[in-house]
């Protein structure tokens, strides 16, 4: 067996985290920000009302701060696909490059032409050129989000490939499955949504500030109420595609779920936690009560990843030691294997591999065909092969666990953010406490916050996969000396924070400028 | 049709902008009577 150096994938998967996170920072503000304004824009071009295209104007600004360093970022985590994952990029290169390529080619084609006429055509194109330009940038943005989101949804859940035994690479054979699976579709649409209920947030927080300060009145109301709006019906929306992604998890990723919802036990009609501490230290096979504490809905657990509140969930211990009974994709009842028995036919299936690529080069047929059927009955487990230890099939569940239910919990109380607003407007006619400006400014960095630990909990709660039971992260890295990881890590994470000072610096500047603009 | 449940999924997101938008613009000619001063 290959020795795997320990501090190399983590480093590595420190740096890719580092990166991701910080592009995360940046892209889902512009998601939702470019429909707002689209909206804006609409409403100018409709009522001809010259406040709206100020409107319009000013919340652009912030979106364009916020779009370019978010391709910067974006730019960099595509190269470490090729500098640090290497293996991962040959392995799956045929079926990832697809996706991204188009992404790509709608990025700088689609979006960048649209967004210099929605920047710098204001009086050079007519005013419905520059609002379909406008409605392009917004469409396009989230177009290129479905590409990434499809490659991330083909990891959790490799669809619609084979792999080519003579090329040792997983090769795609039918693109709609890749593009229509349900874990893709599910994670573009909660991921683009989760987008607009933080930039409804940050509209109104933005504008909170304008009120609290006696600034820009007009402009403030008017961006609250559009956002109001906008966040309500996203939010709902927001849920139900949670619960879509929920379900989703259950069928294809029970470890990830069990780790959710640190359900260790499996159990027939198993309980939602609502709010739960978990006890530390909590192995699989003690005795030891999960939880310090917990609050829980009976049967939900059961209810939302199975359709049914009697079903059966699988927790920790279950996964990993096997013998409970299950229904596979094709509908047949199956008894689980255990993650020993999984490790063992993964390196039955590696051998088969070596093997038949041996046989091939002495051209011995009979072996071929031999190793090639051998390979084909425990493809399935492949990536257990490169596993030693049952236990490393358990993902960190108190940070997917604590994630999970923050990410949750924030999505409820958006909701009844935007309905207090929406009340406050219309029912208060726009008297808002102070307090609750103020805490509508503080309601910005939650919005970023739900959105960080969603990604956590289906990135974290995956592991050790980097494809689901095909390639785990220990193989995908690139065999280069980890204290290069290091230092590029170091390197990153100092020009990282000093673009997102800058960002923030640019951004409270304009929001200033704006303030100033609007008092007349 | 083999894919025509995410397909339908996938059109939500159409749907879900032209809802939000439609309401948005209700919202604010809604408050805009009730206000006229304000924005005059
Ligand atoms: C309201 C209840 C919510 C539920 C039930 C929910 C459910 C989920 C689930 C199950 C995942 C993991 C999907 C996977 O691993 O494939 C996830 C991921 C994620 N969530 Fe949520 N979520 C909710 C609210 C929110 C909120 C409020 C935000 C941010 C504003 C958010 C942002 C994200 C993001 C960015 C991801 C990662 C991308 C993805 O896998 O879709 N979620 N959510």
């Amino acid at each position: 067996m290959e020795h795997f150096d320990l501090s190399l994938v983590n480093w590595s998967r420190a740096q890719f985290a580092l990166t991701a996170m910080y592009h995360w920072v940046f892209v889902p503000l512009t998601l939702g920000l470019a429909f707002i304004i689209a909206f804006m824009e609409t409403l100018y071009v409709k009522t001809g009302d010259e406040e709206w295209k100020r409107i319009t104007k000013f919340w652009m600004t912030l979106f364009g701060i916020n779009f370019a360093i978010g391709v910067a970022t974006g730019i960099i985590l595509e190269f470490e696909f090729g500098t640090n994952w290497s293996n991962y990029s040959w392995f799956v290169g045929d079926i990832f490059g697809a996706p991204l390529a188009i992404e790509g080619i709608m990025a700088f084609f689609m979006e960048s032409t649209f967004i210099a006429v929605m920047f710098f055509g204001w009086n050079k194109v007519s005013k419905k050129f520059h609002l379909v330009s406008t409605w392009l940038v917004a469409v396009g943005a989230n177009l290129s989000a479905l590409w990434i989101l499809v490659a991330n949804g083909w990891m959790q859940y490799p669809a619609g490939m084979y792999f080519n035994p003579d090329t040792a690479r997983n090769e795609m054979h039918n693109f709609w499955e890749v593009l229509f699976s349900p874990v893709a579709i599910n994670k573009f649409l909660h991921t683009i949504t989760s987008g607009y209920v933080l930039a409804a947030i940050f509209v109104i927080g933005v504008s909170a500030w304008y009120m609290l300060k006696g600034r820009n009145i007009l402009l403030a109301k008017r961006s609250i109420i559009v956002a109001a709006v906008f966040g309500l019906v996203t939010s709902i929306f927001l849920a139900l595609t949670g619960d879509g992604s929920a379900y989703q998890v259950a069928q294809k990723q029970p470890m990830k779920l069990a780790a959710m919802e640190g359900l260790y036990e499996g159990q027939e009609g198993a309980p939602l936690i609502v709010v739960g501490a978990l006890t530390p230290g909590k192995q699989f096979d003690d005795d030891m009560d999960p939880y310090i504490f917990r609050i829980q809905i009976p049967k939900m657990l059961s209810f939302l990843g199975y359709r049914s509140g009697d079903a059966f969930v699988p927790g920790v211990k279950d996964l990993v030691e096997g013998g409970y009974t299950y229904v596979d994709k094709n509908g047949v009842e199956k008894v689980a294997l255990s993650a020993e028995q999984k490790i063992e036919r993964g390196k039955i299936a590696i051998k088969a591999l070596a093997d038949y690529t041996a046989a091939k080069d002495a051209n011995d047929t009979v072996a071929v065909a031999y190793n090639r059927a051998l390979l084909n009955d425990n493809f399935e487990y492949f990536g257990y092969g490169y596993l030693n230890n049952p236990k490393s099939i358990i993902p960190n569940v108190p940070l997917t666990f604590y994630s999970f239910h923050i990410m949750v919990a924030l999505g409820f109380l958006f909701i009844g953010f935007f309905m207090l607003i929406l009340y406050l407007v219309y029912f208060r006619q726009f008297k808002i406490n102070k307090w609750i400006l103020r805490l509508s400014i503080l309601m910005i960095p939650l919005a970023y916050i739900a959105s960080q630990t969603g990604w956590i909990v289906a990135e974290v709660g995956r592991q050790p996969w980097v494809i689901q039971d095909i390639l785990p992260t220990v193989a995908a890295v690139s065999r280069i000396d980890s204290s290069a990881v290091q230092i590029t890590f170091f390197l990153f994470f100092t020009i990282f924070t000093a673009l997102l000072i800058a960002e923030l610096r640019i951004m409270f500047k304009q929001i200033k400028i704006g303030s100033k603009e609007g008092d007349k | 049709m083999k894919y025509i449940s995410e397909i339908l999924w996938l059109l939500s997101w159409p749907v879900l902008m032209y809802i939000s938008y439609r309401l948005s613009v209700w919202a604010i000619k809604h408050w805009e009577k009730k206000q006229p001063e304000e924005n005059a």
